[in-house]
């Protein structure tokens, strides 16, 4: 089977094994006879790659070894593909959890673990239908002369929390945990090393380079925080304050 | 001697940054702040250049004398060989 899909603008032929993509990535599919800028396909191999990886991933993060599915592992290796490919059409991988309110993005960043969905879900608690999720776990990130737009996908995490949206970014924050709700501006270049080690870096000398180049356009054109928070509903007032200018 | 490919350098907020977006093991992870002199003398070394060509244009950029010029063209090339961006070549 081979369906047409688009995520962040770009319209791609994906040849897949398992019917399970097909859920997955329901609300991102193109009309049938649509023409595509880029094609992938799924062979068995690419597989067994996704599934050293996340064992590997498991066992760097102490966590006990999962087994994962064949359809599970099959929507990452469509997304490591589809990524390789969309950095040469100027969209980047962030792993960070994107939300928009009042129609503008606002992203958070930080290793796996740290509460960057929790805090999320204190936005949703405060902000009600003003906010829209745009992807929980892995947006995608357009850069271009306009500016930056955060893109929601179906991979956005284990709850599934997101829409096939796009927003202008108002802004990134680095956050990590702490007893009281704080927020500063962080410089592009001290924000650089956190915002690197959230962007999916891909295998292709070409796409790396061009990796590290919209990397530093983003570290330029988008404001950076660093939030140190706790898990109390103040929280994402304090966030959102500092994100628009009230520092 | 000369810069790696795919080492990038980029201006930042009045500062210099440099990354490795090559390939291979022996790729440098991670995010190499510098000051003026030290992108200069790695911008430099994105083509081949000999110590005596480094040492001329730095005379050159900088109000100094040769001297002064070798020894911090050389502290600068030593900290960017010791972090793996520099590739051998004409000494």
């Amino acid at each position: 089977m081979a369906k047409a899909w688009q995520f962040a603008g770009i319209r791609v032929k994906i040849q897949h094994l398992y019917d399970y993509f097909d859920e997955f990535a329901l609300g991102y599919e193109l009309p049938e006879g649509e023409s595509v800028e880029e094609e992938i396909e799924i062979k068995p191999h690419d597989i067994e790659y996704e599934r050293e990886r996340s064992a590997a991933t498991d066992r760097a993060e102490g966590r006990a070894p999962v087994s994962y599915s064949d359809p599970y592992l099959e929507t990452l290796a469509i997304y490591r593909k589809f990524c390789e490919k969309a950095i040469l059409h100027d969209v980047l991988l962030f792993h960070a959890s994107a939300i928009a309110v009042d129609g503008k993005a606002y992203l958070f960043a930080a290793p796996s673990g740290t509460g960057k969905s929790t805090h999320v879900s204190l936005w949703r608690e405060c902000f009600g239908d003003r906010a829209v999720m745009i992807n929980d776990d892995k947006p995608l990130l357009r850069v271009t002369k306009e500016g930056v737009f955060a893109c929601g996908t179906p991979w956005n995490g284990k709850h599934r929390l997101g829409s096939n949206i796009s927003a202008e970014v108002a802004g990134i924050c680095l956050l990590k945990r702490g007893e009281i709700n704080q927020i500063e501006r962080l410089r592009g270049v001290d924000a650089l090393p956190g915002l690197m080690a959230q962007i999916f870096m891909p295998e292709g000398e070409a796409g790396r380079q061009r990796m590290m180049e919209l990397t530093f356009q983003l570290a330029k054109k988008v404001p950076f925080f660093q939030l140190s928070c706790n898990m109390e509903k103040e929280a994402a007032m304090v966030a959102f304050e500092g994100m628009n200018g009230g520092l | 001697m000369k810069l790696k490919d795919g080492v990038l350098i980029q201006e930042m907020d009045g500062k210099f940054v440099a990354v490795d977006a090559g390939s291979g093991p022996e790729r440098f992870h991670g995010i190499v702040n510098m000051n003026h002199t030290a992108a200069f003398v790695a911008r430099q070394l994105q083509k081949d250049r000999t110590m005596e060509e480094l040492v001329e244009a730095m005379t050159q950029e900088y109000d100094v004398t040769p001297e002064v010029a070798r020894e911090n063209a050389e502290k600068m090339i030593g900290q960017l060989t010791a972090i793996g961006l520099i590739t051998e070549g004409q000494p």
